[in-house]
Parts: structure tokens; C-alpha cells; sequence
């Protein structure tokens, strides 16, 4: 018994192993086809490396947690809203790197412009939930064990696969962005690169015979029908049809349903593998066009690939979807979750505004390391180097829309020579959302998306540095000091040139002197680093704009204003105006303004005036 | 389908309603009001008797109708119209309520029929009972009414006639014929299907091509099912028996798309009658409300009138005007306040303690809710404009502390009105600053009602604040009306208000005869 079961085994291997070697040959055949089929659209190869985003599928591979900066801005909050956009979609790695090249942002914005037409941006829709469906079936089509129904949905992922193309194909032609030369959208080289693409993609001759033949097999099979008389326990089953339907009478009845579908909800869900009546219903349809069943067997040698590691099903896969246009899938995504979430914001009354990068007629082979604010400043006879009008902090805004509170807009400027903001005023006042807000534009602004402001032009910058304190720490004062100082430290090392710093509320615990003394040695640092910024900060000394004297005037006070006529009412506005203390007192009548002038007043801006009658 | 028997124009108030309800509900002790609504009354020999339990059905929709005010006074008179025919046919409101609370039971139960069985065949057939009940209870009401001769214009001749339009006897017969072929699924019959193929190779685009329920004969046929089935196997080779339980566990699926087709098309109507009865039953529950609070009210002898509506949001134009809801507790008729001054914008009684101040005032509120929800008022006549607020500021010297605690929480809410108020609001101010000295509480409420008064809006106030009364007073506004209680010569209270200039003692010292003085002589 033991020598022929060892014996078995040996068989048993040597099987295996010749197997793998035929898989081997398989697969090296495949690539070997997939390389000649590159071949064909030589003309453009570039875009199927960068892909839409302009950045490659490996660019973004290792980006699995999110930057520090993140939970400092609630930027962690907004993506989550905008990745939920698309649920089906993993988009969040996308958000975590930011492009390197000013001339990538750009681009980007270009795409997201072109996506307000509504034609390109439902095409584009529909083009995912194609892809989607036939990622679907790809995945049942390698699970399936029961043959007929596996070969099906080989030929569904190939019709779902074909029709994603044509959606593509006709929006991109709709919106003039299809590789002809007079393209509308030819501003946009993202665009048209994908449309060369896709041009050349289609135009094919394999591409094109697998269509046809996917076409013309899927409308056959469309055609056949049967009917069935069901009673209890038996059934009797024909191949004739006979006229007529039971809507008819339901429909005058009910006269006002007269556009319904006749057609019943399916209890015989696609997922599942067909049961043993479903059975005896399909074997009554083999026997009625037997040489359509044969072709669809056909199709299946024809357009499927052998995995080299079968884990269940027939081991079998699709071989007809591209990687490029997987990936264009993916990166697509997160213009259209952007675009929809900008959609809905925008319903709140809340803009959204393209960032324009001030000194963008410099010279694009400016290499990474070079210190790009300086050429920036040097552009000054025009005024401003960061200007943006109306910004507000997009993730208060997003727990704000159930409450329905306003959500405070505030103006930012950095003039010429100017490199930090500093924001002193009341607790409570709007500061650190402020910060926030402005962290976030710039955020999104180097996304190369839309940000949350009205009007903006911005330096680009190499990225963006956060410091919030931790807030109720349990740790003594010492220990949070050193906490926070640990923290600081990466941010202040020399490489880090050229960043956009938001710092809030450094050194809340040690003494007020040596705060300022460090904070103004922090900032100091930054600013020869030339990093623009934001210091939030409960020391008004800080916000003394004429104690730094490096190359003028490079220090701006900002402070949080109260209501002009009551001190408890915050309007979280953020101005320009040096930092001052604040509190009054009030007595009772007159805190709640009952006194009879203000109640004049009161009434007439609530009523207007009254005239007797 | 709608009933509309509340408005002209849609079911129920889509409105808040008055601001700060719970305060003004308190203030006002619309409670009573409710409570002697929602509980039957009737006499027995001398005694009167009422019902053990409250219905708290009627009790909840009473306090959301009332307190929300209509805007206009074709609202009111649609509404007044309504309530006269139905006082008129008190059996007919009491049948109509039982009709809705039918209704209301088959909803709730089908509601937790779905808890337990949702997505189950179970659910199917609950739907189906549940249009079945629905379907009853309008047949139900449509009887009720087609009984009876409404006024033309009223609204429920206008629903009777609905009723008889939209859903009249040619679709009553289709929606039984359906009905019945429905309970092919519940007692058996065939279901024919036609289908085609669709993704996964799975039947898909199944069409339904006729029902038949199981015919009697048919029904009694099942003796012989064995010999039936070895007689198709020989002579009928089209029909396949079904024997494992796999297959006629999918053969019963299939059956059961087929009734969840067909009970989807009744999806729109369902809808619509379950509309229809959460409605109509709170509408119903209104009406037969206000019939037992007037058996209520004639049980102790008072009176009610259905009120005049003024184009003006001014003036204090009553007689006989008595506190309902003292009434009801007390069970008779309480002493009644009359004025008559149509362009009065101002309203401010003072007066001797316990006199009955609070009470007037608390009469005139009452009445102007319910005038302002087309009931009729406890008054001999009464004549009202529309408010859309009415605030109520009351303060109960008894309760008030003297510390600027309670003066701020005071102010805080005297602040929150004028931060809603409207022009066309009433304030019920009761003792408002009494937290403080007279002379501190005269400055702010002479400020506060100057300012108010200036700016037009109606303000009606029992105020001990004389100083106050009397500054007032001696600037004689132009349609300001005071008034005090009214005391005999022999210092007695009469309880009634009558117009008077503000007098310079509020009688305390009357009060301190009659309880310590009157003490000592029963001692």
C-alpha cells in the first residue's frame, strides 16, 4: 500500500510540473501578444504611463497613511466625504501624495475644469459603471464552477468592457477632446492625450473584431424567450409565446402607471449559480437554438486566458481588459468623487474657486530643490504674492450643513515682501479654523483641485508643514513642552525649504517670555527657509510686526474680531489690525439690550417702521 | 385622494405653530382644554360622569391642531363651517372618528407586522391585508357620508363628492376583480410567465402573462391528484411534475415575484390611503374633540360661540368672555368680563389681588387660540383679529425671588421674544418684572411697552406695577384701554374687570383683612 501510494505522489508531481510549464509558455505567449499589441499605439505610450492624474499607478503604490498634516487641517474629514463620492472605490492613497510639479497641478485643474461639461463628466460616469460591471463579471466569470453560466459571463464582462469603451469614445468626442486637432478641449493635454489614446486603442483590428463578435452573440441571446404555466407542483413549459400580458389589466386600473415596465422583478438573482428549475427552464432554451450555445463556447476559448494558479472556479480569465484603461478607471475616480463633492458643497451657497500659481511664467525646467519663493517675491510690482478672497474651512462646513450654522468666510493676503500671518484674539474667536481654512486652500491648491475660496493665486509650494498642540494632555507642562518640541523638530531641518507652515498655539505651556522667545526664533527659521505661513498664537507680542526687522516689513498682525457694539459676540473675522486685550462689562438690562433706544432700534430693524393707521 | 376637512387646501399644518408652545400651553392651562376634549361626558340623574380614560389620541392632536394658528379668515370660517354641521350630527363625528382610529389600528399593526417580518413572504401578505383594511375602512366612510345632505359649500360635501368621483363603483369593481386573482398565491391557482435570458445565463426580462385562481372544482380535485399526475405523464409530455423540494422551493419564488408584481401596482393607491387615513383620523379625532368638549361645557350650563374674525390685529371686543379652562375644573360657569373696543392696541389691567386679573387675561388668550384655530370660543360673542404669535410672558409674584437671578432669567426670555416677535403678534404679558423693586420694574416696563406699543404691536398685560400703570396712564396713549377689578363699596370683589384709571393701592390690605383679620374673628 505504502509504495504505490508513494508512487502516486511522484505521478501526481511530475503532472503538476508539466503543467507549469505549459502555464509558463501560455503566460510568455501573452506577453509576448500584449507587447506587439503596445506596438500598435506607439504613437502615444506616453499617456498610458502617467496616466490621468499625471502621476503613475506607482507614484502613488506606497501611499498608505495619510501626511502629519492630515488630521492637523481635518483634512482626514474632508477626504473621507469626498472618497464616500465613490464608494466602490479606494481613492484615499490618491489624496496622500501631492504632485511634485507645478506644471502636474496645472494640468490637473484643467481636467477638473473640463469636467463642468456635463456631457464629458456623465460619459465619464457611465464609462466607471461600465468598468465596474465588468470587473464584476471578470470576478464571477473566475469563480463560476457551472459551465454555461460561466461562459456567459465571460461574454457579459466582454459586452459590460465594450460598451465602458464606447462611453468613452463618445464623450470624449462630445466634448471635442478625441485627438482631433480642432478639439474644444485641446487646452487640456492630459485630455487629449487620453483621447489619442483611446483612439488608437479602438481603431485596432483585434479590439474591433472581439466588439462585433460580443455584440452580435449578446443581441442573439437577447432574442430568445420561452413561456412557462405554473401551478403548484407542476409546470409545463413552451417555446411559444403567446401575446399579451397581465400589466394590460393592472394598467386600466390604474391608468396613471401606464409608463411601468412589464417586466417582473428577477427572483433569479445573477449571483447565484442557477438552481434546479432554473435548470429545467435553460435546458428548454438549449433545445431551441442549439448552435447559439455552441458559439458561445467558442468565445470562451477565444477570449480567455488560463491563470498560472487556479484557486477556484475553472481557472480561467478574461484577457481582453487593458491595464492603462484599468488604471484610467481608478485615477479617473477621484476628479469625478471631487467634481460630485464639489456639486454638493456648492449647493450650500459656498464656492469653489481654481487656484492660479503666482510666478507661473517662469522657467519650467526649475529644478525641485531651488528656492522658487524668492523668484516669487522678486515678482512684487505686482502686488500681491498669495491673495485669496473668501476662504472657509471646508470640514466645519461639512459638520455645519445638518445644523445649518454659518460658516465664516475670511480674506487672506501676503503682500510682497510678506511671509507669516500672524493671528492673535478671544478664545473661541475663529482663530485656529482660520488657520485651518488657509491650510486647507493650500492643501487642495496643490492637489491641483479646486479650493475652498471664491478667487485664489497662490506660490507653488513644496508641501505644507503643521503644528497643533495636542490638546488635554495629561502629561505636566514640561513634558507637553518637550512633546511638542519633538514634534517641531523634523519640521525644522534644512531640507525643508520652500513650505507652506501652519503652526497653532506653540508653547501654550511654558512661560509666556520664553514662548516668545522661541516662537520668534521659529519663525525666524522659516522665514530663511522661505516658507510661507500662519502662527496662531495667545502672545501679542508676537504679532508685533516691527520686531523682526529681516528684510522689511515680513511680519503681518491678523486678530479675531468681536462684535463692534458687544464684546461676547464673536464674528469670527479674521483682519488685519494689531493684536489687543478685550472684555467689558455690561449691566443687565442693557446686556440684553432692552434699554428704550436700543429697543427702537431693535424693533425697527426687525419690523420697520410703523405707521399709525 | 385628500380629506381635507382642516384646510381648503392640504391635510394638516405644515407650520410650527406658535413659538415657545410648552411655555404658552402652561400659561394658558391648555391642558384642561385638551384633557376635557379627549374624555366622553354625559349625565346621570343629577350627577355628571365622564369616561375613566383619556383618549390620547385625541388628546395629542388636539394640542398639535390648536396650537398652530390659521393665517387667514376664510381659513377660519372652512373650518368654522365643518365643526357647525358636525355639532349638528354629533353620532356622524363619532362614527367618523371610529372609522380613522380603524384605520390608525391596521396601520400600526401593519407597522410591527414589518418589524418582524420584513423581506419575508410574511411581509407580502401583510401588505396585502393592509390594503385590504384600507380598502374597507373608505368603503366604510364613503357609506357614512353618502347618507347624509351637506351645505353645498361645505367641505365635507366636497369630500362626499370625492369620494364618489375618484373612487366610484366601476373601480371598485377592477380593484375586486384583481383583488380576487390576487389570492391565487394565498388558496392556489396558475401563473403563466414568459422570460428570456439574461446575465450569468439566468432567466431575466420575466413578464407576467396571466393569473388564475384555483377554481372550486379544481379545489376538490386534489383526491385525485396521483392518477393526474401518471395521466399527464402519458398523454400531456409538455407538463413536468415537480417533486424535489428544491425545485418547488423555486417554483414558489417565482410565484411569489409573480403577487409581489402585481401587489407592487397597488403600491401608488396604498400609499395614497395610507396618507389619506393619517390624515383624515387626526382631522376626525379634531372634530369629534371639539364635539365633546362643548357636551362638556353644556354639562355645567356654559356656552359657546363661534367668534367673528376682524381684518385688524387689534382690539378687545367681548361679551360674557369666562375662563374655560377654570370652568371645566370648577364645573360652572365662572364670572365673565365684556369690553368693546375695536382699534385697542394696548391692554393693561391692574387691580386688587386675587381679584381675577390673571383670570381675564388668561380667558381672553385662550379664547384667541381657539378663534384662531376656527373652533368656537367661551365667550357670549367675541370678535378678534388673526395673530400668527402669540407670546406669553408670565411671571408669578408668588414664585419670585428677589434677586437678579431671576430678573436675568426674566429679561433672557423677554429677549428671546423680541428676537422672534412679528408685527402681527400678541404678547400676554402676567406680572412681568416682578422680580424687582416696583420702582426698577416700572422703568423697564415702561421702556419695554412704550417701545413695543410705538412699533405696533398688541400687547395685552395684568400688571401690579402701578407706578408703572400710572405713568402710563397720564400719557394717555391713544388705543390703550385699562382696566381694573371691579370692588363693591364695601370692599368685596365682584371678579369682574372694568375700565378704570389705574388705581393707587393694590387692595393687599383688603386681602390681609379678609385672611388674617377674618382668621381671628373665626377664632
Amino acid at each position: 500500500m505504502k509504495v504505490t501510494g508513494e508512487k502516486k505522489i511522484t505521478v501526481k508531481k511530475k503532472i503538476t510540473a508539466e503543467k507549469k510549464i505549459t502555464v509558463k509558455k501560455k503566460n510568455l505567449k501573452m506577453q509576448d501578444k500584449r507587447k506587439t499589441q503596445e506596438g500598435v499605439s506607439m504613437g502615444l505610450p506616453e499617456f498610458e504611463k502617467t496616466g490621468i492624474l499625471g502621476c503613475s499607478e506607482d507614484y502613488y503604490e506606497n501611499a498608505l497613511s495619510a501626511p502629519s498634516y492630515f488630521t492637523d487641517l481635518n483634512l482626514d474629514q474632508i477626504i473621507a466625504r469626498i472618497a464616500e463620492e465613490r464608494r466602490n472605490y479606494d481613492l484615499k492613497r490618491y489624496f496622500y501624495r501631492l504632485p511634485q510639479k507645478r506644471e502636474t497641478a496645472q494640468e490637473r485643474c484643467r481636467v477638473l475644469r473640463a469636467l463642468e461639461n456635463k456631457e464629458l463628466f456623465d460619459g465619464f460616469l457611465r464609462f466607471s459603471d461600465g468598468m465596474l460591471a465588468a470587473r464584476g463579471y471578470a470576478e464571477r466569470y473566475r469563480k463560476a464552477e457551472f459551465g454555461l453560466q460561466r461562459q456567459r459571463f465571460l461574454l457579459d464582462c466582454g459586452a459590460a468592457y465594450t460598451g465602458a469603451v464606447q462611453e468613452l469614445v463618445n464623450a470624449l468626442a462630445a466634448a471635442g477632446a478625441d485627438g482631433r486637432k480642432d478639439g474644444r478641449i485641446s487646452s487640456s493635454a492630459l485630455l487629449c492625450g487620453l483621447g489619442g489614446a483611446v483612439t488608437g486603442y479602438t481603431g485596432r483590428a483585434d479590439y474591433r473584431e472581439f466588439a462585433e463578435r460580443t455584440a452580435g452573440l449578446s443581441q442573439a441571446l437577447a432574442e430568445l424567450r420561452v413561456q412557462m404555466a405554473l401551478s403548484r407542483d407542476r409546470v409545463k413549459i413552451s417555446q411559444e409565446e403567446t401575446k399579451g400580458s397581465y400589466a394590460e389589466k393592472l394598467k386600466r386600473l390604474f391608468p396613471a402607471q401606464a409608463g411601468r415596465t412589464e417586466e417582473l422583478e428577477n427572483p433569479f438573482q445573477a449571483e447565484k449559480e442557477p438552481g434546479k428549475f432554473e435548470r429545467l427552464v435553460l435546458e428548454s432554451f438549449r433545445k431551441s437554438r442549439p448552435e447559439l450555445f455552441d458559439r458561445l463556447r467558442d468565445y470562451e476559448k477565444d477570449f480567455s486566458r488560463e491563470l498560472p494558479q487556479a484557486a477556484e472556479g475553472s481557472g480561467r480569465a478574461e484577457n481582453f481588459m487593458t491595464e492603462w484603461l484599468l488604471a484610467l478607471e481608478r485615477q479617473l475616480q477621484v476628479y469625478l468623487a471631487y467634481r460630485l463633492f464639489m456639486d454638493r458643497t456648492a449647493k450650500s451657497g459656498y464656492p469653489f474657486a481654481y487656484p492660479e500659481f503666482s510666478g507661473a511664467a517662469e522657467d519650467e525646467t526649475e529644478g525641485i530643490g531651488t528656492d522658487r519663493s524668492e523668484a516669487c517675491i522678486g515678482e512684487s510690482a505686482e502686488g500681491n504674492l498669495f491673495c485669496a478672497a473668501e476662504c472657509y474651512d471646508l470640514a466645519l462646513l461639512l459638520k455645519s450643513l445638518y445644523s445649518r450654522q454659518v460658516v465664516v468666510c475670511n480674506n487672506v493676503r501676503y503682500g510682497a515682501n510678506e511671509a507669516f500671518l500672524v493671528v492673535t484674539g478671544p478664545n473661541q474667536g475663529g482663530k485656529t479654523t482660520f488657520a485651518r481654512s488657509v491650510g486647507q486652500m493650500v492643501y487642495f491648491s496643490l492637489m491641483g483641485l479646486a479650493a475652498p475660496c471664491r478667487q485664489l493665486r497662490l506660490p507653488f509650494f513644496d508641501g505644507i508643514l503643521t503644528h497643533f498642540s495636542v490638546e488635554e494632555s495629561l502629561e505636566t507642562g514640561r513634558g507637553k513642552l518637550k512633546e511638542e518640541l519633538v514634534r517641531l523638530e523634523p519640521m525644522m531641518r534644512e531640507r525643508e525649504k520652500n513650505k507652506f507652515v501652519v503652526i497653532n498655539e506653540l508653547f501654550t505651556t511654558a512661560a509666556t517670555y520664553d514662548a516668545y522667545i522661541m516662537g520668534r526664533r521659529v519663525m525666524e527659521h522659516f522665514l530663511r527657509q522661505s516658507c510661507l505661513g500662519i502662527y496662531v498664537t495667545h502672545i501679542q507680542e508676537l504679532a508685533d510686526e516691527d520686531q523682526i526687522h529681516e528684510e522689511g516689513k515680513r511680519i503681518v498682525s491678523l486678530s479675531a474680531c468681536v462684535d463692534d457694539s458687544d464684546s461676547h459676540i464673536r464674528t469670527y473675522k479674521i483682519v488685519r489690525k494689531p493684536a489687543e486685550g478685550t472684555g467689558y462689562a455690561y449691566g443687565l438690562v442693557e446686556k440684553y439690550r432692552m434699554t428704550y433706544p436700543e429697543l427702537k432700534v431693535r424693533l425697527k430693524e426687525r419690523l420697520g417702521e410703523y405707521r399709525e393707521r | 385622494m385628500k380629506s381635507l376637512l382642516l384646510y381648503e387646501d392640504r391635510e394638516l399644518p405644515a407650520e410650527a405653530g406658535y413659538p415657545e408652545k410648552d411655555a404658552m400651553t402652561a400659561d394658558l392651562n391648555l391642558k384642561v382644554v385638551f384633557q376635557a376634549a379627549c374624555r366622553h361626558v354625559w349625565k346621570k340623574g343629577d350627577s355628571l360622569k365622564q369616561a375613566e380614560k383619556e383618549d390620547f389620541f385625541i388628546y395629542d392632536t388636539m394640542k398639535r391642531i390648536m396650537l398652530v394658528p390659521l393665517s387667514d379668515a376664510k381659513q377660519v370660517l372652512y373650518r368654522q363651517r365643518i365643526l357647525k354641521e358636525l355639532l349638528a350630527r354629533e353620532e356622524l363625528a363619532a362614527a367618523m372618528y371610529a372609522v380613522g382610529q380603524r384605520a390608525q389600528i391596521s396601520l400600526s399593526q401593519s407597522r410591527e407586522r414589518y418589524k418582524e417580518k420584513r423581506g419575508s413572504s410574511g411581509e407580502l401578505l401583510g401588505t396585502f391585508k393592509l390594503l385590504k383594511e384600507m380598502t374597507e375602512c373608505l368603503d366604510e366612510l364613503k357609506g357614512l357620508l353618502d347618507q347624509e345632505e351637506f351645505a353645498e359649500e361645505s367641505g365635507l360635501s366636497s369630500l362626499k363628492r370625492r369620494l364618489q368621483e375618484e373612487y366610484g363603483e366601476e373601480f371598485r369593481a377592477g380593484l375586486r376583480e384583481i383583488m380576487e386573482d390576487m389570492e391565487f398565491f394565498t388558496e392556489g391557482g396558475t401563473v403563466v410567465l414568459s422570460m428570456g435570458l439574461g446575465p450569468g445565463m439566468k432567466e431575466d426580462a420575466v413578464c407576467l402573462k396571466c393569473v388564475r385562481r384555483l377554481g372550486y372544482r379544481e379545489k376538490s380535485g386534489a383526491l385525485m391528484e396521483g392518477a393526474g399526475r401518471w395521466y399527464r405523464k402519458l398523454f400531456a409530455p409538455g407538463i413536468v411534475c415537480l417533486r424535489e423540494d428544491a425545485e418547488l422551493r423555486e417554483a414558489r419564488q417565482l410565484e411569489e415575484t409573480a403577487f409581489a408584481y402585481i401587489l407592487s401596482w397597488f403600491v401608488p393607491l396604498l400609499d395614497e390611503l395610507m396618507q389619506f387615513f393619517e390624515a383624515f383620523s387626526v382631522q376626525a379625532a379634531f372634530y369629534f374633540g371639539c364635539v365633546q368638549l362643548r357636551e362638556r361645557a353644556a354639562a355645567f350650563g356654559a356656552d359657546f360661540c363661534f367668534p367673528e374674525v376682524s381684518e385688524e390685529r387689534a382690539g378687545f371686543e367681548f361679551t360674557g368672555l369666562y375662563e374655560l379652562s377654570m370652568a371645566i375644573l370648577s364645573r360652572f360657569a365662572p364670572i365673565s368680563n365684556a369690553a368693546a373696543h375695536p382699534d385697542c392696541r394696548l391692554l393693561v389691567i391692574t387691580g386688587a389681588n386675587q381679584g381675577g386679573k390673571s383670570t381675564c387675561l388668561r380667558s381672553l388668550g385662550i379664547a384667541q387660540v381657539m378663534l384662531q384655530c376656527g373652533m368656537f370660543v367661551p365667550a357670549a360673542a367675541f370678535r378678534g383679529g388673526l395673530y400668527r404669535n402669540i407670546y406669553t410672558h408670565f411671571t408669578r409674584r408668588e414664585d419670585a425671588a428677589m434677586n437678579s437671578g431671576r430678573l436675568d432669567e426674566e429679561l433672557r426670555r423677554m429677549d428671546g421674544i423680541l428676537k422672534s416677535i412679528t408685527r402681527d403678534s400678541l404678547l400676554l404679558l402676567n406680572e412681568s418684572f416682578a422680580t424687582t423693586t416696583e420702582k426698577e420694574g416700572s422703568v423697564i416696563a415702561l421702556e419695554l411697552v412704550s417701545a413695543l406699543y410705538e412699533s405696533g404691536i398688541t400687547v395685552a398685560m395684568v400688571t401690579h406695577l402701578l407706578q408703572f400703570a400710572r405713568e402710563l396712564y397720564a400719557r394717555k396713549p391713544d388705543h390703550a384701554l385699562f382696566m381694573s377689578a371691579k370692588r363693591r363699596e364695601n370692599g368685596t370683589r365682584t371678579f369682574r374687570m372694568v375700565e378704570a384709571e389705574p388705581e393707587n393701592t393694590s387692595f393687599g390690605l383688603d386681602l390681609y383683612d379678609e385672611i388674617i383679620t377674618g382668621n381671628k374673628k373665626e377664632a
